[in-house]
């Protein structure tokens, strides 16, 4: 979630795209699934105190879930090692639609400072379609809640436009 | 005790007439290929000189020798490619025998292990691939892991051989997050690369930061300003601090401690947002560069650090307790240990450094070619760079992490372990990944 664009802009966006997808809507809850494509540990470490603390992901209604089937998003961290690309495609290849692709951490956005490296792909961009970046090196715990509340929120909103096929 | 001393005498009069090039803190050795050998041959009997690491750069071998409290490093020119194995007298050196395979096609003559340590195959066209070593025996059964899975994902294989509930076997396979950080910090400035080397391990951003600008410091025969040494040690205490507190949480949550891991990972927060408000940055990364430190720290918070620093003395103390304890098993001392070096480490970082707001926080670097190596210790273990400097920028660079080792020792005493206690011991003590990879 880069900090020039506004909140209600991102929302709005996101929204448009589930209501143009013609998809059901999400549940009042979010199940992600993570999948490390190449991170040093760092957003992993925020992400894990996100869960933990008082006021973790829980408390919003998110979940970490190991299952990508009912996962409803698939948390990337990293940069998009050579290595774990086909494990990404293929854990967002067993997701249900709806679902989202969220990008967490600058190497995640576009590659960082391992941009470059033949190893290295690129962002997470680089290997799957990203629906919200959420920048920070890494975003703190409290960043990384407010960034997936968004989705959320877009949920609600394309609820409000009138989505096609499903209700919450 | 004759014969040992005797060897030890061999070992140094074959270093003592290698051709010596500067370096610091210690001189490069460079030996022949025939004296080269005829080292390896000495170490088998030799406990008194340990290995460190093994690597290839420029077409030669590189081999750090730990005889004492000083590294010794030790060089041998590749003959057509390949050199003599340490991996038959030090099985230890395998690892970097196979890593070195991978990075630069070096192959070592009667290697004791030539599976590929991070290079990944393709299913159904490398024989190599998945590689691992076991087969399982009658009513022992396998399951891999990973490298997606769990529900934070830590990106490796590992392939578990079980007869029920017991761990037979366990292999990891690592590579997964290779993002090629040897071959990006060759050629880069000695401050360009510092960024790339704080962000390798996220649990040893300072301790690799502060290795790398020691290597970078001793190659280039640095001065640092004043107190800049001390404020590191804080920083490497600090780091120790937040990764205890993050290894406890995470054990704390898998045994069903879940209040006990929110108290945890709550302080470990409270911990970062105090260090941001110091350093700029909740995990100190692009702090510590060569020469001294880019930020100048805001030494006026650590009051309050301090303050945070003495609840971890309260949050860590069930793990002394019968309860905590029994829910931990057989991994009561592993918590126990991160619960005693958390504490610890806190009264060393709680008061706070001496540095004057007049005082440089970072010198420049002289521009001066030559061999330099750096150590840190992490919360994992000793971290160690070595690298070569030439007309003012890398020319190569290797990075000895502790990763691969602790991952074999996990291996080994994984062996008739119950896999719930073995899935906890490799929470508490299983180092991230990327750190190993590279």
């Amino acid at each position: 979630m880069t900090q020039s664009t506004k909140h209600s802009d991102i929302v709005q966006g996101l929204a448009a795209r589930l209501a143009a997808a013609g998809e059901t809507l999400l549940g009042r809850s979010l199940a992600i699934r993570h999948v490390d494509a190449g991170s040093c540990g760092g957003c992993e470490m925020e992400l894990l105190s996100a869960t933990l603390m008082w006021d973790h992901l829980g408390c919003h209604g998110i979940c970490m879930v190991e299952d990508p089937r009912s996962a409803d998003i698939l948390l990337i961290t990293g940069v998009s090692s050579t290595g774990l690309a086909e494990a990404a495609r293929q854990c967002l290849a067993a997701m249900a639609r709806p679902r989202f692709v969220v990008a967490v951490g600058d190497c995640a956005a576009d590659g960082g400072i391992f941009k470059g490296s033949p190893s290295v792909l690129g962002g997470a961009a680089a290997i799957l379609p990203v629906d919200l970046v959420i920048s920070g090196c890494p975003p703190s715990p409290a960043r990384i809640i407010s960034g997936l509340l968004t989705v959320l929120d877009a949920n609600r909103a394309a609820s409000a436009l009138g989505s096609p096929v499903g209700r919450l | 005790m004759d014969d040992l001393k005797s060897e030890v005498v061999n070992v140094a009069a074959i270093l003592d007439r290698a051709a010596i090039e500067p370096g610091a803190p210690e001189n490069l050795r460079v030996l022949t290929a025939p004296d080269w050998e005829s080292l390896i041959e000495r170490l088998r009997n030799e406990t008194a000189i340990r290995f460190v690491a093994l690597f290839i750069d420029g077409g030669r071998v590189y081999l750090l020798l730990r005889c004492g409290e000083a590294i010794v490093p030790v060089a041998s020119p590749l003959n057509e490619g390949t050199y003599f194995a340490v991996s038959r007298v030090r099985p230890e050196a395998a690892w970097y025998e196979r890593l070195a395979h991978d990075l630069s096609g070096a192959v070592a003559e009667q290697a004791n292990d030539e599976r590929p340590a991070i290079a990944l195959g393709s299913a159904g066209e490398d024989p190599a691939w998945p590689g691992f070593r076991d087969t399982p025996g009658d009513g022992e059964y396998q399951i891999g892991l990973g490298p997606v899975g769990g529900l934070i994902a830590a990106p490796y294989h590992r392939r578990l051989t079980l007869d029920g509930n017991v761990v037979v076997a366990t292999e990891h396979r690592f590579g997964y997050t290779h993002r090629g950080v040897l071959r990006l910090i060759a050629g880069q400035s000695p401050r360009a690369a510092a960024r790339t080397c704080a962000r390798i391990d996220s649990e040893a951003c300072v301790a690799h930061a502060v290795a790398y600008a020691r290597a970078v410091e001793a190659a280039s025969a640095c001065s640092l300003p004043p107190h800049i040494e001390e404020i590191r040690g804080k920083m490497l205490a600090l780091e120790h601090c937040t990764v205890s507190l993050l290894r406890l949480a995470r054990a704390a949550a898998a045994v069903g401690a879940d209040r006990l891991a929110t108290r945890l990972i709550t302080l470990r927060c409270t911990i970062a947002d105090t260090l941001e408000a110091i350093f700029g940055h909740r995990l100190m990364m692009d702090v510590v560069v060569p020469g001294g430190m880019a930020v100048r720290p805001d030494l006026s918070a650590w009051s309050v650090l301090g303050d945070v620093l003495q609840d971890i003395d309260t949050v860590t103390r069930p793990f002394g307790g019968w309860s905590i304890r029994k829910r931990f098993g057989s991994n009561a001392s592993f918590a126990g240990d991160w619960a005693r070096r958390a504490r610890k480490e806190a009264k060393e970082a709680c008061i706070a450094p001496w540095h004057h707001d007049a005082e440089p926080t970072v010198a420049p670097i002289p521009d001066h070619d030559g061999f330099g190596m750096g150590a840190a210790a992490s919360a994992h273990g000793l971290i160690h760079y070595v690298l070569s400097l030439e007309l003012g920028v890398i020319a190569f660079g290797f990075i000895v992490t502790p990763g691969a080792s602790v991952a074999e020792a996990l291996e080994r005493a994984s062996r008739f372990m119950r896999i719930d206690d073995f899935m906890l011991r490799s929470i508490l003590v299983m180092p991230p990944a990327s750190g190993i990879d590279l």
